[in-house]
């Protein structure tokens, strides 16, 4: 149902794509996925649960980072990353970079053809780059901007120079970048309105077969002449579904997500129940911390918000523990204040860390001077009576994180007035600053830590509700331009470690809780499912990893 | 003929203030449609400069006067334009969805009409006996049930306790079908709680709305003279009660069919039903512009054009009315 | 299913009950009116009758029935007794105040258009028809989006959309009751036509508003439980629809049997309420239609 569908959207499809990665250098020559084919018997049809219409998946159609997902059954780019977020060779077999880190050649796979039959050429990347740059696919590829030529070196080698060093250049670039077959986009003026089974045309593992928009539902089919061997999956199924538990239950599915009850505690032991059947063959249970985050944004332009001493009264008042027994029924952890999650290679274990402390918040407020003078239960800030509106997007998120942050809030004598606005709105208040304290989900760091400088950096004009407002720390901003021209991944993450520690003590937004994923799995059918470390692509955090379909591992 | 040339006026009249308002009520109200085709959470990757590019690709960086002629023009020419978060004309997408919410609505309508019709006539006819009083307490009761709940509890039998029925959905998607048999009965499993549920949330309004115009019709004097000439109890039910009482009966029908429509919408997000209605949420969720008003239109007309024709039937059958 | 689908109930005919006794209020409108006053005293002692604060989210969540908690707790923690009787507030301030703002814009555009007849009768009929035609449950959507969720904005939205049909029913009575006999001998004899419209008219309307006033208190209750249960509505108060959404939204609900504490008491209370306005609209419509029960 609706409500279902929208929550599984908030936890899964509405994180998206935060920033890039090169957790680890380029290997210089590393396996190649084909030498891992073939350990695996074949499967016939994998069944997954759809239901979600991402658009039709070419670059310029597909819809967020689970439509890019789709297209990227399809389409190529140059890397893929392992389940560990480590670079390894996908359409193009290896690479190299300059000592200076402004140049990177590509040498692509020998093998590697599109549906059509045609070689994959130097060519067809540097059109992929041209024309991405004039006409901007549904996700840009932001990094495109940092590129000052890309050279066709040969038929199958390419070279990309960079105006300064880029460290996220494989994450958000050789990662991100689908490369399109130059012969049929060639000419093409409006890309949003080539829909006709050509458009489809990629060097990808899998093929579509068939596509509903009405109900969301996706059925591909393996390519036989894959460059790195055929897919052990030859048939992928996106099934429409109510329920995914349900459905899972009642074996229309063989993996699918079990997210947002939860355990359910000791109290709901019909539920317990019914998660115990996936503990047991032929299932088994995945469970990976998640990277997703509610948090409370207050607009930082007024008081008492400006305020840092508020700003923590309220980190010690929310009893994020408590949250998430009672949102997530104890299916998650506490916010984590440097936005990076356990979940992220980048997180910093170290950063400051709030538990609910009622008096060193009524210290805080007393100290700024809110306090109750008419003993009628509310502080007064200059003479009035401290009522907070709280906006949330009703219909959209749970209604639970509001009236819990109202219940903790009244105990220091604020009283919340919680209004509901659609989500749409929601999105374009968070992102103007029209609001006094607003409840916003988002992605987590993702791939690449250059998401801290993205979000939190007050040079970036503000475009994003997950930007917070109001906030501006010179020390920050200038660290955030540093860490992502340097390469050298342990000098960055010194940067990107005091990032998170400022974030955690300025608490410019403050991370509620982070929900743990679920995923659940008919081993027989297909083990070795995963969370790619720093999400798929340059981040979405999805476990269908298309290198497993391939390679059955 | 001078009558029916202001009824065609008026109707006119009254579909371009639908169309005008289908127009001007999304956009006069806040909200942001190029939020569908952007992921809000990620700033970095849109700048103003994506945003105006996306604005006036879909023509909404021009004024709301040259939007609005833009809009007829292609409205005359049969153009409903093209869906902005869907990235898809609209009149395919409401060609896709249409069917589906016709074929829940139309005969779930017609069975609980049928329905309410012999058991209102029955009921009507013997008004005080204990069949009448045992209709009557459930088929109200279940009339005052709210649908989702009736839905509720009908997933939660046949859906997950039985499990004879899918859940949600119209069909199963990517089945082989070795016949198509198969593939109606299957489309048929997906229909029939969708379509139990809107039927047993409306019969009872069906049934009183038959009961109360029978009791009427039996005490008019064409009746009473018809039973005093003694003509057969079943022939004065039947020829001469019952045809009278059906008057109102349908013009009742043919109002709700229109309501029924959009009605649909709460069902149809139940059971994940791939109607008008929920196209018509999404696209008001994502301020769809371009899709919300071709949805409207469509629904739009549809009950104008039913209203016009009730109308003419109510003149001539109470000529009072005018 | 279809909110829009509560119609006011047609005209009723006469029955034995009321041809005999007519000045005695039937059977079926005293039930009516007995079950809403049941609620009416819930509601207005709430704060006494429930055990728990329904928003304190304290106790274990999704706890069975008990001593401590009647029906059990919620997906939070929060007593769900205690929320239904607190969400009965919401529901009777929607089913009192809708209707009194419905029936009062029927009547203003009812009698003007029935009897000043001609243009101005077509130009509101056509608006009728107008706001008839535009899907009313996506407009409401679009709207609330606007007006953001407070009550009031809800019983706005809700008025908006229904004041159309008792217009119209009230309207084709008025059209009917000018041709009367006794009507026109009152315009004949120099009555102005707002004595008679006071004296005539308006009497002779009361059946219509007695009826409009309880099929829209009734279609009020369902509407504003659909809505919220579509997501529609003020957050920060509860109401059963919401607790509906919040029940049926909960994604173990299908797998246990928390829903017979949680959903079931829920449903039975608005239907409850729901069929209470209904029984109190077909009684009391024959009791007071002297034209009925001649």
């Amino acid at each position: 149902m609706k409500t279902v569908f929208l929550k599984k959207m908030t936890l899964t499809a509405a994180a998206v794509l935060m920033a890039a990665c090169s957790s680890t250098p380029p290997p210089p020559n590393s396996s190649t996925v084909a030498n891992n084919i073939a350990s695996k018997a074949n499967i016939a049809t994998l069944k997954l649960a759809g239901g979600t219409d991402w658009g039709y998946p070419t670059p310029f159609l597909l819809s967020r980072g689970p439509g890019l997902v789709h297209s990227l059954y399809i389409f190529d780019t140059l890397t893929w990353k392992d389940k560990n977020g480590k670079h390894i060779p996908w359409l193009a077999e290896s690479w190299a970079a300059s000592p200076d880190g402004l140049t990177w050649t590509f040498k692509l796979h020998p093998k590697a053809k599109w549906h059509d039959g045609k070689p994959v050429t130097a060519d067809d990347v540097k059109f992929s780059v041209d024309y991405q740059t004039k006409n901007v696919p549904a996700l840009p590829v932001r990094a495109l901007t940092e590129l000052t030529s890309v050279t066709v070196k040969g038929e199958k080698e390419v070279e990309f120079k960079l105006k300064s060093p880029y460290a996220p250049f494989l994450t958000n670039l050789a990662g991100a970048l689908l490369i399109l077959p130059k012969h049929i986009w060639e000419g093409v003026e409006d890309p949003k309105k080539m829909r006709d089974a050509k458009a489809l045309t990629g060097s990808g593992p899998y093929k579509l077969k068939e596509y509903n928009q009405t109900d969301g539902s996706y059925w591909y089919e393996a390519n036989k002449d894959f460059y790195l061997g055929e897919p052990v999956v030859k048939q992928l199924q996106f099934i429409p579904v109510k329920d995914e538990f349900l459905a899972l239950q009642q074996g229309q599915l063989d993996a699918g997500s079990i997210d947002s009850f939860g355990a359910a505690a000791d109290s709901a032991t019909a539920v317990q129940s019914a998660l115990s059947k996936f503990k047991t063959t032929p299932w088994a249970l995945l469970e990976a911390p998640g990277e997703w985050t509610m948090a409370l944004k207050y607009n930082m332009t007024k008081a008492p918000f400006n305020d840092i001493r508020f700003r923590k009264a309220l980190a010690y008042v929310i009893n994020m523990q408590d949250m998430v027994d009672r949102v997530v029924l104890g299916q998650g952890v506490p916010g984590s204040q440097g936005w990076a999650t356990m979940a992220n290679a980048w997180y910093n274990p170290n950063i400051t860390v709030y538990k609910q402390d009622l008096v060193k918040a009524n210290a805080l407020l007393d100290e700024m001077g809110l306090k109750d003078s008419d003993k009628d239960g509310l502080r007064e800030l200059a003479g009035k009576p401290l009522e907070i509106e709280l906006l949330f997007a009703a219909g959209f998120d749970t209604p639970r994180v509001p009236e819990l942050v109202q219940q903790y809030l009244k105990e220091v004598g604020i009283k919340i007035k919680v209004v509901g606005i659609d989500r749409n709105q929601r999105d374009t208040r968070a992102t103007k600053g029209e609001y006094d304290l607003i409840l916003v989900g988002f992605g987590g760091l993702g791939g690449d830590p250059d998401g801290l400088r993205t979000t939190f950096s007050s040079k970036l004009p503000r475009n994003s509700f997950s930007q917070p407002f109001g906030w501006k720390n010179d020390e920050f901003d200038q660290l955030a331009d540093q860490q992502f021209r340097i390469v050298d991944e342990n000098e960055r993450r010194k940067i990107t470690d005091k990032l998170q520690q400022m974030l955690s003590d300025e608490l410019p937004q403050l991370h509620l809780y982070h929900p743990t994923r679920f995923w659940a799995y008919r081993k027989d059918i297909l083990d070795g499912w995963h969370y790619t470390l720093g999400g798929i692509a340059s981040g979405v955090p999805q476990s269908f990893d298309k290198a497993l379909f391939v390679t059955g591992k | 003929m001078k009558l029916h040339f202001a009824k065609l006026f008026t109707y006119l009249f009254t579909l371009w203030l639908t169309v005008t308002l289908n127009f001007l009520v999304p956009r006069l109200l806040p909200g942001d449609p190029i939020l569908s085709l952007i992921d809000a959470s990620d700033g970095a990757s849109y700048d103003e400069a994506v945003r105006k590019q996306l604005e006036s690709y879909h023509g909404l960086d021009q004024p709301l006067g040259v939007q609005y002629v833009h809009y007829w023009q292609n409205l005359l020419r049969g153009d409903l334009g093209d869906s902005i978060s869907f990235r898809k004309p609209v009149s395919e997408l409401v060609l896709a969805r249409l069917p589906w919410t016709l074929g829940l609505v139309l005969p779930s309508l017609v069975i609980s009409s049928l329905i309410g019709l012999v058991a209102g006539t029955h009921a009507g006819w013997r008004r005080g006996s204990s069949v009448d009083r045992s209709l009557t307490v459930i088929l109200i009761s279940l009339w005052n049930l709210p649908a989702f709940f009736i839905g509720f509890v009908l997933i939660m039998l046949f859906g997950v306790y039985l499990q004879w029925l899918p859940l949600s959905g119209a069909v199963t998607r990517f089945a082989q079908f070795d016949s198509i048999g198969a593939q109606v009965l299957d489309m048929f499993k997906h229909w029939l709680l969708p379509a139990a549920t809107l039927i047993i949330s409306t019969i009872g309004g069906r049934f009183l709305l038959m009961r109360n115009s029978m009791s009427v019709v039996l005490g008019q004097e064409y009746v009473l003279a018809a039973r005093a000439k003694g003509v057969t109890e079943n022939n004065v039910k039947y020829r001469h009660a019952m045809r009278n009482a059906l008057l109102p009966f349908f013009t009742a029908f043919s109002t709700q069919v229109g309501l029924a429509v959009t009605g649909a919408t709460i069902i149809e997000s139940l059971f994940v039903y791939p109607g008008m209605g929920l196209l018509l949420l999404e696209a008001v969720n994502t301020r769809d512009y371009p899709l919300v008003q071709g949805a409207f239109l469509v629904i739009s007309v549809t009950v104008l054009t039913v209203n016009l024709i009730a109308e003419q039937v109510m003149v001539k059958i109470d000529p009072r009315i005018a | 299913m279809t909110p829009e689908s509560h119609k006011p109930s047609p005209t009723s005919p006469p029955t034995k009950q009321t041809q005999t006794a007519k000045n005695v209020i039937p059977p079926i409108a005293r039930l009516g009116i007995g079950l809403w006053l049941f609620f009416l005293l819930v509601a207005l002692g709430a704060d006494y009758l429930a055990p728990h604060d329904p928003y304190l989210a304290k106790a274990r969540p999704l706890l069975p029935p008990s001593g401590e908690h009647w029906l059990g707790t919620n997906d939070v923690g929060q007593d769900i007794f205690s929320e239904i009787i607190v969400g009965a507030r919401m529901s009777l301030l929607v089913a009192t105040v809708t209707p009194s703002i419905v029936v009062t814009i029927a009547l203003l555009v009812g009698i003007t258009a029935g009897y000043a007849g001609g243009s101005i009768d077509i130009l509101l009929m056509r608006m009728v028809d107008v706001m008839l035609a535009i899907p009313s449950l996506p407009l409401m959507i679009l709207i609330a989006a606007y007006s953001g969720s407070g009550t009031l904005q809800l019983i706005a939205i809700l008025s908006l959309f229904a004041w159309e049909i008792p217009s119209r029913l009230i309207r084709n009575e008025v059209l009917s009751v000018r041709n009367l006999m006794y009507v026109q001998a009152a315009h004949a004899l120099g009555c102005t036509p707002l004595q008679v419209i006071w004296r005539h008219i308006i009497p002779a309307l009361l059946p219509v508003l007695i009826t409009s006033f309880a099929s829209q208190a009734s279609r009020a209750v369902f509407l504003e439980a659909s809505l919220a249960f579509i997501g529609i509505g003020d957050p920060t108060s509860k109401s059963w629809g919401a607790m509906m959404r919040a029940a049926t939204g909960f994604r173990g609900i299908w797998y246990g049997i928390n829903w017979v504490w949680w959903v079931l008491p829920t449903a039975a209370c608005i239907s409850l309420l729901v069929l209470a306005f209904s029984f109190i609209g077909q009684g009391l419509e024959r009791w007071a239609n002297p034209r009925l029960s001649k």
